[in-house]
């Protein structure tokens, strides 16, 4: 069933962009076919393949009724770890990058198996290695927050 | 060819101190290769304030260095975590990442890097005899010819990297059609932007890359891994080395494999990613043993590796030759050489080529001390893979943050690559390419402009594709390579 949800969305996904085409300016093409000719071309044919494999997924699934093999431990582990780095990419720019890897490192590890203060040791030192190799040797401009944090950060780089 | 100055540039590459930056560059091209989003340009832009203390020799020998290491590096952590640390390596997980899984982690870097190494120094040697004819070749290479060769690279994808070949060609639409947002490069008017202003600039294929191929394996893994099973993921790690004699089994992959490399390569703007994923196209087309190719076959990793790094030489010859970098990486060192005073171009040659040749022969030379030198530090890199996988998993999220962010500084570039991972984990779970999206995703935007402009050059004329001969052959061979497997696959069953 899952697979069938999905080719849905990848069908909704070409709807919006085939909308999304309609829309394109064309008014200043000097080639025959214009800004939107060759975007059009590949949404039918995306569409097309999208339909005949629609079709293949709906026989596999009458025949086989597969069901999506992730376990409800798998599909916890996932779903905070997105939210974790939803979490990170959301307040980064507020924080700075220093403290968010490190808190990300440690809910990443317990989200991993490795609990308790391990996780905070492995945080700590994989945080550290993370700001050294990219902040101080290679320069990456990492954000460094609003206010105290921005701050903080310049004590570090 | 005057061999007393070819002699000489091979003496000015000898002096120690000139090894050194050679080895020195190599190691750091390595390094800088093998980070998903620090591209070997970044890497090269680093080292640029260290050249200007130098001679003209030396700093150039340390950036041609640096960029032929990190041809190779893109491989490490493709064979290792299914991240492609350049787009150049995606073709390299198809088989790198299976025989990794299978234990062989030391085998597949040992055949990564031994035919990197050839595939260097065969284009090297190409580029000695042959550079100012290839470069006369590649200007002849116009449109048309540009829009068939990545016909070619897409219809190679619909063959490879998935099971269904209906998923690979969606997956590849997918990344033309993703190509295609942002400003249109031919009228201004802007696509799929859906009012937001980020997306004028279009999408990077790296933050695509890194989700698509390392958060998605990682949401992948915690999908399937058990309670407390993150503990157990390293331990039948072999860190058997490669011997020369199997290598030397696969010498006409190589030679194929490096020689078309080393061609496309060539071409301004085309790269390591349509080199590679030719070259494999054609192993798993003249493979005997097809129904190996995706699970750890050793041609698979062979024929991506040898042509990427054969192109990464290529790209020197218009580089140098005529002043026309093919790629960013290059256009950078078309500035630093600049910046030392040296005019890139035709003249080049006749007016200073014995730097021509010191830049051919450090290459050389970084290829060769990849091939000893690679082949120590294989054990080395596979032995990371002894860590549990719930010490790794982490490590290559934050390298996967780092590595999005830091191509335009932005935290919109970490969303793309979350965004990416997911649809990637989805991908995965449903047989879907993630590779071909990325191959669309790099061929589409070139695609498309080639396409356009050669209809703007012959008035409309959709037949043009068929009667420049060059154009008419590469899209022959496409042709072939979608209708060659159906009829012989026919034929074996009509029989």
């Amino acid at each position: 069933m899952g697979e069938i949800l999905f080719h849905i969305f990848l069908l909704g996904i070409v709807a919006v962009f085939g909308i999304s085409s309609t829309n394109i300016n064309t008014a200043r093409a000097t080639d025959p076919m214009g800004p939107s000719g060759f975007p059009i071309i590949i949404l039918t044919f995306i569409g097309i393949l999208l339909i005949v494999s629609l079709v293949k997924a709906v026989k596999k699934y009458r025949e086989e009724k597969t069901k999506m093999e992730i376990t409800k431990t798998g599909l916890k582990r996932i779903i905070l770890l997105l939210l974790s780095l939803a979490g990170f990419a959301l307040v980064t720019p507020k924080i700075g990058f220093i403290i968010s890897i490190f808190v990300l490192f440690i809910l990443m590890f317990n989200i991993m198996g490795q609990t308790g203060f391990k996780s905070i040791i492995l945080g700590l030192g994989s945080a550290t290695a993370i700001i050294l190799l990219f902040v101080v040797v290679l320069s990456v401009p990492l954000p460094r927050g609003l206010g105290i944090f921005k701050e903080l950060s310049y004590l570090i780089y | 060819m005057d061999i007393n100055l070819l002699i000489e540039a091979f003496l000015n590459i000898l002096v120690p101190s000139n090894l050194m930056l050679v080895v020195g560059g190599m190691m750091l091209g390595v390094f800088f290769g093998a980070l998903p989003g620090i591209s070997s340009s970044m890497g090269i832009v680093l080292m640029m304030p260290f050249t200007y203390y130098m001679g003209i020799i030396p700093s150039i020998i340390l950036l041609v260095a640096l960029y032929a290491g990190s041809a190779y590096g893109g491989s490490i952590t493709a064979i290792m975590f299914n991240t492609p640390g350049t787009p150049g390596a995606v073709a390299t997980t198809f088989d790198g990442y299976p025989m990794s899984q299978k234990g062989k982690a030391g085998r597949a870097l040992g055949l990564a890097v031994s035919s990197s190494a050839v595939g260097g120094i065969i284009s090297v040697l190409i580029m000695l005899v042959l550079a100012p004819p290839m470069s006369r070749f590649a200007l002849k290479i116009q449109s048309a010819e540009y829009f068939a060769l990545t016909v070619l690279g897409i219809v190679c994808i619909a063959g490879i990297g998935s099971k269904n070949i209906e998923k690979a060609l969606i997956t590849g639409g997918f990344g033309i059609l993703i190509a295609m947002m942002g400003l249109d490069p031919m009228t201004g008017a802007s696509r799929f932007t859906f009012g937001d202003v980020r997306l004028l600039n279009g999408i990077e294929f790296i933050p695509v890359m890194i989700g698509a191929f390392a958060l998605a394996e990682v949401l992948k893994k915690l999908s399937e891994s058990l309670e407390a099973g993150f503990d157990t993921s390293g331990e039948n790690i072999s860190l058997e080395a490669l011997k020369l004699k199997d290598l030397l089994m696969h010498k006409i992959v190589l030679l194929k494999s490096s020689l078309i490399g080393t061609v496309i390569g060539i071409l301004p703007g085309t790269g390591g990613s349509i080199a590679s994923i030719v070259s494999y196209g054609e192993a798993v087309r003249s493979g005997k043993n097809k129904e190996e190719f995706g699970k750890g076959c050793e041609e698979g990793i062979i024929a991506p590796e040898a042509a990427n790094n054969a192109a990464a030489g290529g790209a020197m010859i218009p580089t140098l030759v005529l002043g026309i970098p093919g790629s960013p990486t290059t256009a950078i060192i078309l500035a630093a050489l600049t910046l030392q005073g040296l005019q890139p171009g035709p003249q080049l040659m006749t007016e200073q080529p014995l730097m021509l040749y010191s830049i051919f022969f450090s290459m050389f030379i970084a290829s060769v001390v990849v091939f000893f030198g690679g082949r120590l530090g294989v054990k080395a890199f596979a032995a990371v893979l002894k860590l549990p996988y719930g010490i790794l998993g982490p490590i290559i999220v934050a390298f996967s943050i780092i590595g999005s962010y830091a191509i335009t500084n932005d935290m919109f570039q970490v969303w793309i690559m979350i965004f990416f991972g997911i649809v990637g984990f989805f991908f995965k779970k449903f047989e879907f390419s993630g590779a071909a999206l990325v191959l669309g995703l790099v061929l589409g935007s070139m695609m498309e402009e080639n396409f356009r402009r050669q209809l703007v050059l012959t008035d409309g004329n959709y037949m043009s594709f068929f009667q420049r001969p060059i154009s008419l052959i590469i899209l022959i061979i496409a042709i072939l390579t979608v209708v060659y497997p159906i009829i012989s696959s026919k034929f074996k069953k009509a029989n």
